[in-house]
């Protein structure tokens, strides 16, 4: 418990930047939106054209003309940030130690290193939801600014918790890089990662044979159109997170528990 | 300046160097393949898109001058990422550049060496940037390759791809001394990697919807960022650089560099322990 606290207040300064950065972020988008939103003219041309040719052109669903489309264009982004904060978090923690050469301190506490680690873990998952939370509450203003509808309010729900589970995820796999590796020798392979699983994520959407890129990338599990067209994640989605999560963050306690880490 | 300092500072960096050009490479080779196919798909929406009202095509997210459909705006839509990619590297080598030697305990060993601050500053400074350049060489090689291989038949105007490709290392730059100004401004930096995404994801969220028209301050602000600066679409439409943001981006970067080396040269350096 007191490790859990001592984590949490390490990391405080760490999350309120990301929430800074997120809100500046969030500040700046809606502006743009307002503009496009608030004009009659631009709403009169979209409420005339045939909906079924926009639907086939696919460039109804997300536009800058509908609060969904906010949410929809902005999931994009917040989940690269929730990806980003989860795998800094989920590896930080445990990298810190070995990093700042306090490792052999810590461990030498009348706690076990199962114990230490899952201190670890639930301070770095109190930093996620603590920064998912910042982030749904500046959407939550900003979807009312824009004119919230009941059907927009839910999306939002929807597109906050994907990211919740992306962030997870994510997190999940530093933990797991960290607790395998000395810092040193990771280096930045844990951002690779989400770099290239992002990148995938964006080649997914530009062509249709590459649908099987869906099952690889977590970006695509709670992708905004499925999320705002089914109403629930979908099933698949669900589990894979699941077993994502539970095979990184037990094969990291095993792993620790066997690697010899210096004073 | 010292050579046996850059020269190993440079070596030091090297290691590094390779894996950020091979991710810049395999960005630019996994992308541009897609562009065939995709240009079709678009070169028929376009088609259709193109008797809708400019306010309107604006909202959905296309700009004037480009289109998605031809291989250079398809790659400016790459060429976002890459900076992305570009930025997280040359901000992290911006913090460690003077930052590195005191988290590794070797800075006292350094400064005792018969060598100034000055040319320990400006040997460090020297590799930093030879290294990003080499990696804006890789860029370029990768972009050009990449764009003759598979541009389909959609032709390109070398000249435009050279304009929104010479702008890397200014960018880089930009980053590389805001970056180091950052890390003397704090007391310890203890572990590099969340300043340097913190700085690039700041500017880029900065940057995120620049080109859609906001408000004057929303639009002052977006302006402050060199992801702003250097839009490759923009370079794109307008075929040349936009000479006052490309003034303040270097004029950040000679105040970001001039601060470091102020705040270096009067830095309190404890030993290791």
């Amino acid at each position: 418990m007191s490790l859990y606290r001592r984590e949490l207040q390490a990391h405080l300064r760490s999350l309120l930047i990301w929430i800074g950065v997120t809100g500046l972020f969030t500040l700046l988008a809606v502006p743009k939106f307002a503009v496009y939103m608030q004009n009659p003219e631009l709403l009169q041309i979209m409420e005339s054209m045939p909906q079924g040719l926009l639907r086939a052109l696919n460039i109804n669903a997300f536009s800058l003309l509908t609060v969904e489309g906010y949410i929809g264009l902005m999931h994009g982004y917040l989940a690269l940030f929730a990806a980003i904060v989860g795998v800094i978090w989920g590896g930080g923690l445990v990298a810190a130690e070995e990093r700042n050469k306090t490792a052999d301190f810590t461990l030498s506490l009348p706690v076990t290193r199962a114990q230490v680690l899952t201190s670890k873990i639930l301070a770095s998952v109190t930093l996620l939801a603590a920064y998912i939370l910042a982030t749904w509450g500046m959407n939550e203003v900003a979807v009312r600014y824009l004119g919230a509808t009941p059907e927009a309010e839910r999306f939002l729900a929807l597109s906050m918790m994907g990211q919740f589970f992306i962030g997870l995820t994510f997190l999940a796999l530093g933990f797991f890089i960290a607790c395998a590796a000395h810092p040193k020798r990771t280096g930045g392979w844990p951002l690779a990662f989400v770099f290239a699983l992002y990148l995938l994520s964006l080649l997914k959407s530009m062509n249709e044979h590459l649908n099987f890129l869906q099952y690889l990338t977590p970006f695509q599990y709670f992708a905004p159109l499925d999320l705002y067209t089914n109403h629930r994640p979908s099933a698949f989605a669900l589990v894979l997170t699941a077993l994502w999560v539970i095979a990184l963050v037990s094969g990291g306690y095993w792993v620790y528990n066997r690697r010899d880490i210096g004073a | 300046m010292s050579a046996t300092i850059y020269r190993h500072e440079l070596r030091r960096l090297l290691r590094s160097v390779w894996k950020w050009s091979l991710g810049v490479l395999l960005v630019h080779y996994v992308y541009l393949p897609f562009f065939p196919a995709f240009a079709q798909q678009q070169s028929a929406m376009e088609a259709f898109l193109r008797q809708l009202p400019s306010e309107y095509l604006a909202a959905l997210g296309f700009k004037a001058g480009v289109s998605y459909a031809s291989v250079l705006g398809f790659y400016t839509m790459v060429f976002r990422f890459v900076q992305l990619v570009l930025a997280v590297q040359a901000s992290r080598y911006g913090v460690d550049l003077l930052s590195s030697e005191e988290r590794y305990g070797t800075a006292d060993f350094l400064l005792t060496r018969p060598v100034s601050r000055a040319q320990v500053f400006w040997a460090k400074f020297a590799a930093a940037l030879s290294a990003l350049a080499l990696t804006w060489a890789v860029v370029w090689v990768t972009a050009w390759s990449s764009i003759a291989l598979f541009h389909g038949d959609s032709p390109y105007d070398g000249d435009t791809l050279a304009l929104i490709l010479s702008s890397v290392l200014p960018f880089q730059v930009f980053f590389l001394a805001v970056g180091a100004a950052l890390s003397m401004l704090v007391r310890k930096v203890r572990n590099s990697t969340p300043w340097a995404l913190g700085l690039a994801f700041a500017l880029y969220a900065l940057s995120a919807f620049a080109d859609v028209q906001g408000n004057a301050i929303t639009d002052a602000l977006a302006w402050l960022s060199p992801f702003t600066h250097f839009q490759p679409a923009v370079l794109m439409a307008q075929r040349a650089y936009d000479l006052p943001a490309l003034g303040f981006s270097l004029g950040v970067t000679w105040m970001g560099l001039i601060l470091a080396w102020l705040l270096f040269r009067r830095r309190d350096i404890p030993a290791a322990l």
